[in-house]
C-alpha cells in the first residue's frame, strides 16, 4: 500500500484510488468488529443464522460489466448501506437512549467512514467521464425505503441490525476488492500512457 | 347464524312456559374483549329468558378453558350478580387458545355452561418463524414473568437447560423467569429454537416504576423551576425512560442529576399548584407543591457590574436588573470577595448601587454579587459575574519590635515582617531611631527592606535609651513603634519548663510594673542568631501563655524569657529552658575510658554536646556484658551530671561495658569499653620471679658452700694420688705409657644403602687428617686411643642410623639431611680382639646412645653419658699414667667406669673445661653436645659438606 501511494503523485488518479482502497479496507474492519461488539451487547451466539436474502440487493441487466460500472454499483449499495446504518442508529438511540459504549463509538465511526468513502467512491466515478454507467433500473437501484418486521417486536428489530451490519461487511468487503481493481488497472493504464508517452518524445 | 338464536329463544320459552321455573336458563355470553397485552380477557354476558315470577338475583360460576384439549385453568364462582367479570391470565394470551364460559346458580338450580367462547391462540397458526411471547415486555425487579414459545409445525422446542420448561399445547412452551434483576439498557433478549433451523426471540426489560419525592418549585418571576429527588433509578432507559409533565405541560430541559431532577416551565399567574406527574411502562408518581410561589423567589444574577470609584479602604459597585419586577421589590444583596469573604447583606429597594468599606489597602479583589427578596426570603439569587480591582496604597501598620541586649555596649533591636495586611503597599524600608532617656543624643539609621533587625551601638551604657522604628512604604510611614534599652541580665538562674503538642505553657506571677504586659521571647539555647529569636506580646492581667512557633524542632532545647512590659525598658522577669518534645539523645556519651584498679574498674566519659542530648539527660544505664556479650547487669546512674562509675569487685574474666545516656524519651546510643582481668598471668609472672630468684640464691650458697669446703671435697673426692714407684726395669719400654694422641679428623661418609646411610673414615681418596695437636683446629673431635700405637691405628667407622632408605632418599635429595645418631662402632682390631677394652669399647654399641634421652633404656642409671668420656678422652692425662696390671689392666677398665670420668670432670675441671670450651670449638662443641644430650646433635659440620649428594 505504501508503494502504491509513493508511486502515484498526489491528487492524482491513482492517488486517490489508493487511498479509497486503503479506507474501504479499514472500514471493512470496524464493520467486523462492528458486528462483534453488537453480538456481545445482545448477546447473540456468535454463529447466528439468519435469513440470507440481502438487504442491499442490485440489479444488474449485464452479466459481464467493467469496473468502473462495477464501482457504480458499488457506489448505490454504498449509499443505501448508509441509509440502513443512520437508520440503525436513529432506532438504537430511541429503543436505548444515548450510550457512550465502544459499541456505540465503533458504529458512529462506521458512519463517518462510510460517508468518506462515498463522497471517494463518487469522486472517483465524475473524474471518469467517459464511465459507462449502466442503465439504472428504476425498480431495482433507487434506495428503498426502511423496511423492518415491527411484527416481530424489537428483537425482530435487533435481528435486522444484525443483517444490516453483515451487509455493511459485505459490502465494505465488495469495495475494498473493486476498488483495489479499479486501483490497478488505472495503475497500468498509467504506466502504458506513461510509456506511449516517453516513445513519441524519443 | 341469526334464525339459528332465534330457533333457540322459541324452543327455551316453550320449554320454560311449558316446565315452569324449576330450572335456570343458561347465561348468554354478550361480549369477550381481549386486553392482549396485559393478559386480560372481559367477559359480559346476559341472563337467560326467565319467568316474569322470578325476581331473585342470579350468581354465576365461569370458568377458563386452555389449549385445544380444554383443560380448565381458572373456575370461579362470582358472589355478586354482576354480568361482567375480567380475569388476567398467567400467560400471555398469545401462547394458547383460552375459552369462556358461564352459567347461571340460584340456590340449588344450576344452569348448563354457555357455549364456550374462543380466543385463539397463536399456535394453531402456521407461521415459519418461532414466535416467542409477549413481546417487549417491560417487568418489574424481582418480578416472574412467564414465555412461551410457539414452534413451527411438526417439529418440538429445544433449549438451554436453564429455562423451566412447560409443554402448554401441540406447539407451545411455557417458559418461565423468576427474579429478574434489571436489564441493560437493550434489554433481555429470551431466544428459543426448535429442531428446525428456526429461531426466533423476544426482548424484555427489567426495571422499577418510578418513586420521586420531594417537589420543590421556585421562581425568577419569569419561569417556574421545580427541583424533586429521585432515589432510585428506574433502570429503563430510551422509550422506556420516565416522561415528566408539570402542571400537563412536557417539562423541558429535564436535567436528570444522580438523584436529583429538575424542570422548568413559564410561569403562568393563574396556577397556585404544581403538579408534576413522572410515568414509565412500570407505573406512575404524583407530587403536588402547593406553596405561594411569592414566598418562592430566587433571583437572577446582576448584570453590567461595574466598579465605579476605588480607595484605599472603599469602592463603589453598581449593576442592573433584566427583570423589571426586581427593581419594586424589596431586596438584600451580599458580595462575595476573594471567595471567601463575604460582605453585607446590604439590603434597598430595588438595590443596585452598593459602597464596600473595610477594605485592606494595596489588595487586590475579585468580587461577585447575589441578591435575594428581604420580604419573605426564600434563597440567595444566581452569583453574578465576576469583576476584578486593587486598592489603593495605605501608610504601613506599627512594627511589632523587641530587643535584645547583646552586650554591655550593643543591643539588637528587631521587628517582624509586616504582613499583606498590614504593609499596606510594597515596604521601601525601615527608620530606625536611637535616642538617650536625657535627650541628650539623638541618632537615625535607615535600614534596607530586607532587613528585620539592626544592632545598635549605645554609647554611653549608663544612661537609659530608647528606640524609635518606623516603616515606610509609598504612602508614608507608619506609626513609631518605642521600646527602651533593657539592662542586662545579672542573675542568670534557669528553670526547666517543658513543652506538650509542640508548644510551651508558660505562667508566671503577675507583676505591679507590667503596665503594658508581659513580652515572652525564646530562641534555640545552644545556637542563636538574629533570625531565631521570636516573641509574643501578652496584654497585661494575662499571665499565661501558650508559646506555639512553627519553627518548633523535637529535640532542640529553648530559652525561654519573660519580660514585663512598662513605659521604661522591659525587664527580665524569669528565664527558663526546655524541649517542646524530648527525644532520646543522638549522639552517645564522649570519650569513654575504663581503668581497671585491681578487681575493680572505673568508667569515666565526657557529657554529650548540649545540641545532641535532645532533651534533659536524666542520667545513665551501664550495661554490663561477659565475654559472650551476654547482659550480666544493667546500673542505674539517676545523677545526670556524673561522668564516672565504678565498678566493684568483678570477677576475673573479660567485659564490656555500655554506657547510655537517657532523657524522658528513652536511652540513646550507648559508647562502648572492654576489658580483661587476669589476675593469674600476674601472679604467674610472680611465682616465676621468685623460684628464679630462690635458684638463684640457692645456687650462690651453695657455691659458697663449695668453695668453703673445698679442701675437704678434694680430699673425699679426689684425693691425692701418690706417684708410682718405678722399678729399675722401669726404663725398659715395656709399657707405653699412654699419651695424648689426637683423633684424627674423620671424615663422615654416607653411603646410601639398601641398610641404610654408612658413614666411613677416612678412604682411598678421602680427606686424610693426620694427627693434630693442635686443639685449636675448628670442629674437631679428639678421642682418646689407648690401643694405638704408632700409625696403627685403623680407621675407625660410625655407623649412623639413618632413616630408611625410603626417607633418607627423600631427605638427602632436596632437603637437609635429618640423620639421627644411633651409635659409634669400633671395627675390630688386633687390641680389641686381645681382649683389652678399648674407649672405644665403653662408647661402643649399646651404652652410647647420646641422641636418645636421658632414660636409655639400655643403659644403666649410673651410666653417664658417653660424651663425657670423650671429655676425658680429650683432657684427662693424669690417668694415663695409671698402672694397670696385665691381668686387670686394661684401659678399659677405668675409663669405662664413666661415673668416676664425669664426677671428675665436673669437680674439677669446670672453669677449666669452661674456659676451654671458649678456646676450644670442638670442646665447646662437646659442652653443647653434652648440655643438649637429649636432642638430636649435628655439631660436626663437615657431616653435612661431605655428603655424597653435596659433591
Amino acid at each position: 500500500m505504501a508503494g502504491e501511494q509513493q508511486s502515484s503523485r498526489p491528487g492524482s488518479g491513482r492517488s486517490r484510488t489508493g487511498k479509497a482502497v486503503s479506507l474501504a479496507r479499514l472500514l471493512h474492519r470496524d464493520c467486523t468488529r462492528l458486528l462483534e461488539l453488537y453480538k456481545e451487547k445482545e448477546s447473540l451466539p456468535s454463529e447466528h443464522s439468519l435469513e440470507m436474502d440481502r438487504i442491499v440487493s442490485l440489479c444488474v441487466s449485464s452479466p459481464n460489466l467493467s469496473t468502473d460500472e462495477r464501482v457504480w454499483l458499488l457506489h448505490s449499495a454504498l449509499r443505501q448501506c448508509l441509509g440502513l446504518l443512520e437508520y440503525v442508529i436513529g432506532r438504537e438511540e430511541e429503543l436505548e437512549g444515548e450510550g457512550e459504549g465502544e459499541y456505540e463509538s465503533v458504529r458512529n465511526s462506521v458512519r463517518d467512514r462510510l460517508g468518506h468513502l462515498l463522497h471517494t467512491t463518487r469522486v472517483l466515478l465524475k473524474n471518469e467521464e467517459e464511465t459507462n454507467v449502466p442503465a439504472p433500473d428504476p425498480d431495482c437501484n433507487k434506495v428503498k425505503e426502511v423496511e423492518v418486521d415491527e411484527g416481530d417486536g424489537t428483537f425482530g428489530v435487533k435481528l435486522w441490525i444484525y443483517r444490516v451490519l453483515q451487509e455493511l461487511i459485505h459490502w465494505t468487503h465488495s469495495a475494498s476488492e473493486t476498488l483495489h481493481t479499479l486501483h490497478s488497472e488505472r495503475e497500468r493504464e498509467q504506466e502504458v500512457g506513461d510509456s506511449e508517452s516517453e516513445g513519441a518524445e524519443i | 347464524m341469526t334464525s339459528w338464536h332465534l330457533c333457540v329463544v322459541v324452543v327455551v320459552l316453550t320449554v320454560q312456559e311449558n316446565r315452569g321455573q324449576n330450572w335456570l336458563p343458561v347465561p348468554q355470553v354478550v361480549n369477550v374483549v381481549t386486553e392482549w397485552k396485559e393478559q386480560r380477557i372481559s367477559v359480559t354476558w346476559a341472563d337467560g329468558l326467565l319467568s316474569p315470577n322470578f325476581t331473585e338475583k342470579l350468581l354465576f360460576d365461569i370458568e377458563i378453558l386452555q389449549d385445544e384439549w380444554n383443560h380448565v385453568v381458572h373456575h370461579e364462582k362470582l358472589k355478586s350478580g354482576d354480568h361482567s367479570w375480567s380475569w388476567t391470565s398467567p400467560i400471555p394470551l398469545e401462547c394458547t387458545s383460552h375459552s369462556v364460559r358461564v352459567r347461571s346458580r340460584h340456590q340449588q338450580l344450576i344452569s348448563q355452561w354457555s357455549i364456550p367462547h374462543t380466543i385463539p391462540g397463536n399456535d394453531i397458526s402456521s407461521p415459519k418463524t418461532i414466535q416467542v411471547y409477549p413481546k417487549d415486555r417491560v417487568v418489574h425487579v424481582g418480578s416472574i414473568t412467564v414465555f412461551c414459545c410457539i414452534v413451527t409445525e411438526g417439529h418440538e422446542r429445544i433449549g438451554g437447560a436453564d429455562m423451566n420448561v412447560t409443554r402448554i399445547s401441540n406447539r407451545s412452551y411455557e417458559i418461565v423467569k423468576h427474579n429478574l434483576t434489571p436489564s441493560p439498557s437493550a434489554g433481555y433478549n429470551l431466544k428459543c429454537t426448535d429442531t428446525s433451523t428456526a429461531s426466533g426471540g423476544t426482548t424484555f426489560w427489567v426495571g422499577y416504576s418510578p418513586n420521586d419525592q420531594e417537589l420543590v418549585c421556585e421562581t425568577d418571576l419569569v419561569s417556574v423551576e421545580c427541583h424533586w429527588s429521585r432515589p432510585r433509578n428506574t433502570e429503563l432507559f430510551g422509550r422506556r425512560e420516565t416522561q415528566y409533565t408539570l402542571n400537563g405541560r412536557k417539562c423541558k430541559d429535564l436535567n436528570h442529576g444522580k438523584q436529583l431532577c429538575k424542570c422548568s416551565i413559564s410561569l403562568d399567574q393563574g396556577e397556585k399548584y404544581r403538579n408534576l406527574t413522572a410515568r414509565n411502562p412500570l407505573g406512575s408518581v404524583e407530587l403536588m407543591d402547593r406553596e405561594d410561589l411569592n414566598r418562592r423567589i430566587r433571583m437572577q444574577a446582576p448584570l453590567n457590574m461595574t466598579i465605579s470609584e476605588v480607595h484605599a479602604r472603599n469602592v463603589t459597585i453598581q449593576w442592573n436588573w433584566k427583570v423589571e419586577a426586581y427593581k419594586t421589590l424589596p431586596l438584600m444583596c451580599r458580595v462575595q470577595l476573594n471567595h471567601s469573604d463575604h460582605k453585607g447583606p446590604y439590603n434597598n429597594t430595588g438595590l443596585s448601587l452598593l459602597l464596600l468599606t473595610d477594605l485592606q489597602p494595596d489588595r487586590s479583589y475579585r468580587l461577585q454579587v447575589c441578591c435575594g427578596t428581604d420580604q419573605h426570603f426564600w434563597e440567595w439569587g444566581s452569583w453574578s459575574s465576576v469583576k476584578f480591582f486593587q486598592t489603593k496604597v495605605d501608610r504601613p501598620d506599627a512594627l511589632d519590635i523587641w530587643i535584645q541586649r547583646t552586650s554591655v555596649h550593643k543591643t539588637l533591636i528587631m521587628w517582624k515582617c509586616l504582613s499583606a495586611n498590614d504593609s499596606h503597599g510594597q515596604i521601601r524600608g525601615y527608620n530606625v531611631t536611637l535616642e538617650s532617656s536625657m535627650g541628650s543624643k539623638k541618632q537615625w539609621f535607615n535600614v534596607s527592606r530586607d532587613k528585620l533587625s539592626f544592632l545598635l551601638e549605645l554609647g554611653d551604657s549608663s544612661e537609659d535609651h530608647v528606640i524609635t522604628v518606623t516603616a515606610l512604604n509609598s504612602a508614608g510611614s507608619s506609626p513609631p513603634s518605642t521600646i527602651g534599652v533593657p539592662r542586662l541580665p545579672t542573675d542568670n538562674a534557669c528553670s526547666e519548663v517543658s513543652g506538650s503538642n509542640g508548644s510551651f505553657d508558660l505562667s508566671w506571677p503577675a507583676s505591679a510594673n507590667a503596665s503594658c504586659g508581659y513580652i515572652v521571647d525564646w530562641r534555640p539555647t545552644h545556637s542563636w542568631h538574629n533570625g531565631t529569636v521570636e516573641w509574643v506580646k501578652v496584654p497585661a492581667g494575662i499571665t499565661r501563655s501558650r508559646i506555639v512557633s512553627g519553627n518548633f524542632k523535637a529535640g532542640v532545647r529553648y530559652s525561654l524569657s519573660i519580660y514585663t512590659c512598662s513605659q521604661g525598658a522591659p525587664e527580665l522577669m524569669e528565664k527558663k529552658e526546655g524541649y517542646v518534645k524530648e527525644m532520646v539523645p543522638a549522639q552517645s556519651v564522649q570519650k569513654l575510658q575504663i581503668n581497671p584498679s585491681g578487681p575493680d574498674v572505673l568508667l569515666h566519659w565526657d557529657r554529650i554536646p548540649l545540641e545532641s542530648q535532645q532533651g534533659f539527660v536524666r542520667g545513665y544505664f551501664v550495661y554490663k556484658y561477659d565475654t559472650s556479650s551476654r547482659l550480666i547487669s544493667i546500673e542505674n546512674i539517676t545523677d545526670p551530671d556524673a561522668t564516672t562509675h565504678t565498678l566493684r569487685n568483678l570477677p576475673h574474666g573479660s567485659y564490656k561495658f555500655i554506657v547510655k545516656a537517657y532523657t524522658s524519651a528513652g536511652e540513646g546510643l550507648g559508647a562502648t569499653a572492654s576489658i580483661k582481668l587476669d589476675p593469674e598471668s600476674y601472679g604467674l609472672i610472680v611465682v616465676t620471679l621468685i623460684a628464679l630468684g630462690s635458684m638463684a640464691c640457692l645456687f650462690f650458697f651453695i657455691t659458697i658452700i663449695c668453695y668453703q669446703k673445698r679442701k675437704w671435697m678434694k680430699e673425699k673426692i679426689y684425693p691425692e694420688i701418690p706417684k708410682p714407684k718405678l722399678p729399675e726395669w722401669s726404663a725398659l719400654p715395656v709399657w707405653q705409657t699412654l699419651d695424648l694422641i689426637q683423633c684424627p679428623y674423620d671424615r663422615i661418609i654416607i653411603v646410601e644403602s639398601e641398610e641404610g646411610l654408612l658413614e666411613q673414615w677416612g678412604g682411598e681418596g678421602e680427606r686424610h687428617y693426620t694427627p693434630d695437636t693442635d686443639s685449636s683446629g675448628p670442629h674437631e673431635l679428639r678421642c682418646y686411643d689407648p690401643v694405638m700405637s704408632g700409625g696403627s691405628q685403623r680407621p675407625r667407622t660410625l655407623v649412623w642410623s639413618a632413616p630408611s632408605s625410603q626417607d633418607s632418599s627423600g631427605s638427602l635429595g632436596s632437603r637437609p639431611t635429618e640423620v639421627t645418631y644411633t651409635g659409634v662402632q669400633t671395627p675390630p682390631t688386633p687390641a680389641v680382639s686381645s681382649g683389652l677394652p678399648s674407649p672405644q669399647d665403653a662408647l661402643s654399641s649399646e651404652d652410647y646412645r647420646p641422641q636418645i634421652s636421658a632414660t636409655f633404656p639400655m643403659q644403666p642409671q649410673s651410666a653417664p653419658s658417653n660424651l663425657p668420656l670423650l671429655q676425658v678422652c680429650l683432657e684427662y692425662q693424669p690417668h694415663s699414667q695409671h698402672s694397670l696390671s696385665p691381668e686387670t689392666g686394661s684401659l678399659g677398665g677405668s675409663l669405662g667406669n664413666p661415673t668416676y670420668v664425669n664426677s671428675f670432670t665436673f669437680l674439677l675441671n669446670n672453669t677449666a673445661s669452661e674456659k676451654s670450651q671458649e678456646e676450644d670449638p670442638s670442646s665447646s662443641s662437646l659442652a653443647r653436645f653434652n648440655n643438649r644430650h637429649q636432642q638430636p646433635f649435628y655439631c660436626n659440620p663437615t657431616y653435612h659438606s661431605t655428603h655424597p649428594t653435596d659433591g
